[in-house]
């Protein structure tokens, strides 16, 4: 199921002459076409900003925009003595490297990531800024999760094999002091929470009580979401005099920010997988729907066609599932969408999904073409259970054979 | 003396997974990568027990069609010496598994000429019912869900029909031959639609000689 969307970080620029700086409006409303129009170049920072904001309509290849982002970092910094304030200079660097770490992690360089956001959150203490480092320690549980996925004891795998020398509870336990500040950040603890309930139900550890506290936690999330994030629909009995008079009344509002969005539609998978777990199919199709239809998007419709494949296959109809997650695949990529979010490569995950369909729908050579592209993906290659299913495979092919091919037995005699 | 291998030579297993010319030899000779891929799945420490059993299961299953019956009697002996726990949702998942390895443990016994073995295998406890419940336990399906679903029915009869089969063959092998009749009839009233019961009737007729009988069986299968 899809994670929250992770945002790049810009930093903070000085505009007096717009109601909306070009900060707020891609920070609050994910507008970096707008935010571009109105951005100062008169200040160090800019043209990191510039920088980012470029890539997010370009979007170039991930190693060339990290190329770039580390010169014009290094060029940012060379301004920095010019600055007087020692806290927004330790800001700027967090968010500096806050985006590199997602710039790895959109890639698929999870270590790579790790060791950034490890390094800039120290030993987790709280005079650091809280909003940076909140976001760097979400982006270190979401490569923990990430690398977690799939495997038995995988969390405590994940953070041996990744070398974080926290352990969860701790990095919670600094969320928990640390999201007070961003209704954002409240939001995403508790759905963190909740994925995490659910890889320990994967484990097979307590299964109900951790299902019962991932509920407890999304239905946290979903009150925080409700009360202090929700969009409020406009007074429709407000008429605007002239044009100019409603681009303020709609830059005034509350955003209908697409990033919103797409943390509750997230929210909703999540729940729409706890609702699968619990059996409840019906109630999961409808959920997985509603996820779908609050935001709009080739990446978010990938995603939710590879939730709805695999909701699919749990009801048997492994055919529609086949379908339905090749659609996925062939909507997949990995990039930054221009209100800033990072989807990264589920292509893999997505190609696993449809070797699990077609092993249990008897396409056995199939299934053993999707199970080898896998093994591409390190995190895949690690596990013993991909290995497992590819044997699967074979011994499905093994089977078709000594129905197809009398002689076929007689082969395998001779060579055993 | 030199031996005959009929012009087949053993397969080397290609270095790349997935590559064009592992495909094609996976779809001439699977078991030849199952094998080697189980060989390390077996060994690995980061599934749980469950998944752990189905790897060790499958890589019986293969060892079997390979004929490395040491290899398969081990791999079963190790599912059967696992515990099978408390949880209540999993049992009857665990109990099949256990059936299955015995199955396999009484094959490779057999083949090893280790009868008495692969009898007791079979058997179990010793208790009356025994080829009744090892069918219950391999096919997860209870003498009352049977009663109550056809499809339930079908495949408890099935899996009758299997272990009795294997008994029979058993039987015959130890020299039981009266026996082993008795028990091939049995599984072919469980399912006549299959023919391992069959066979297994026509192994024990011919080790007594009657080839005419034997005949006439084999006639009727094809």
């Amino acid at each position: 199921m899809a994670a929250p969307g992770r945002r790049m970080r810009r930093t903070r620029d000085a505009s007096s002459n717009h109601l909306l700086s070009s900060y707020d409006l891609y920070t609050l409303q994910g507008d970096s076409v707008g935010a571009t129009e109105i951005l100062e170049l008169d200040s160090a920072s800019s043209f990191y900003n510039q920088c980012i904001l470029q890539q997010l309509q370009r979007k170039e290849p991930a190693d060339v925009f990290l190329e770039k982002l580390r010169k014009v970092e290094a060029a940012t910094k060379a301004n920095y003595k010019d600055w007087i304030c020692a806290k927004k200079v330790r800001r700027n660097e967090l968010i500096c490297s806050y985006n590199q770490a997602l710039v790895h992690y959109t890639k698929g360089e999870i270590q790579q990531a790790v060791s950034i956001s490890v390094k800039e959150l120290g030993g987790l203490e709280q005079s650091q800024d809280e909003v940076v480092c909140s976001r760097l320690a979400f982006l270190l549980l979401e490569c923990i999760l990430t690398r977690t996925a799939g495997r038995h004891a995988g969390i405590n795998r994940a953070l041996t094999s990744l070398q974080v020398p926290f352990s969860i509870e701790k990095i919670l336990q600094y969320l928990e002091k640390t999201v007070a500040v961003d209704p954002q950040l409240k939001f995403l603890l508790p759905v963190f929470k909740s994925r995490l309930a659910v890889q320990e139900y994967s484990d097979g550890k307590h299964a109900d009580s951790q299902i019962r506290s991932a509920r407890k936690d999304l239905k946290a999330a979903m009150e925080v979401f409700q009360h202090k994030l929700r969009v409020e629909p406009a007074n429709s009995t407000a008429t605007a005099d002239s044009s100019e008079e409603a681009l303020l009344n709609q830059q005034q509002q509350p955003p209908s920010s697409v990033v919103l969005q797409k943390l509750n539609s997230a929210a909703l998978s999540l729940k729409a997988h706890l609702e699968q777990l619990k059996g409840n199919t019906k109630k999961s199709l409808i959920l997985c729907s509603e996820s779908v239809s609050t935001v709009v998007g080739d990446q978010n419709s990938a995603v939710s066609s590879n939730n709805l494949g695999c909701l699919y296959e749990t009801n048997n109809r492994r055919h529609l599932a086949l379908y339905t997650l090749s659609k996925s695949l062939r909507e997949l990529k990995s990039e930054f969408t221009s209100d800033g979010t990072c989807v990264p490569d589920y292509s893999v995950a997505v190609l696993h999904n449809v070797g699990m369909c077609a092993l249990r729908a008897c396409s056995f050579e199939a299934a053993y073409e999707c199970f080898a592209a896998t093994l591409d993906d390190p995190i895949f290659r690690e596990r013993s259970t991909t290995w497992l299913r590819l044997a699967e495979a074979c011994m499905g092919i093994h089977y078709s054979l000594t129905r197809e091919q009398p002689k076929y037995s007689k082969v395998v005699d001779a060579n055993g | 003396m030199v031996l005959d291998t009929g012009g087949i030579t053993l397969e080397k297993l290609e270095p790349v997974v997935g590559s064009r010319e592992d495909i094609a030899q996976v779809r001439r000779n699977p078991l030849l990568r199952a094998s080697s891929v189980l060989s390390f799945v077996v060994n690995s420490d980061d599934m749980d027990t469950d998944t752990l059993t189905s790897a060790r299961l499958n890589y019986c299953y293969v060892c079997l069609c390979l004929r490395r019956y040491t290899k398969a009697l081990d791999l079963a002996k190790t599912v059967l010496d696992s515990e099978i726990g408390d949880d209540e949702s999993l049992l009857r998942f665990r109990r099949r598994n256990l059936a299955t390895a015995r199955m396999y443990a009484a094959e490779a016994s057999c083949r090893l000429g280790e009868m008495r073995d692969s009898m007791s295998f079979l058997v179990g406890q010793g208790h009356d019912d025994a080829y009744e419940q090892l069918a219950s336990h391999l096919s997860g399906v209870t003498f009352e869900m049977a009663s109550t679903s056809e499809s339930g029915k079908r495949r408890l009869a099935k899996a009758h029909e299997m272990v009795l089969s294997s008994a029979s063959a058993v039987s015959a092998a130890v020299g039981n031959l009266t026996y082993a009749k008795q028990l091939a009839r049995r599984a072919d009233s469980m399912d006549s639609t299959r023919s391992y019961a069959k066979r297994a009737l026509i192994y024990s007729l011919l080790s007594e000689g009657n080839q005419l009988q034997a005949c006439d069986m084999l006639l009727s299968l094809h």
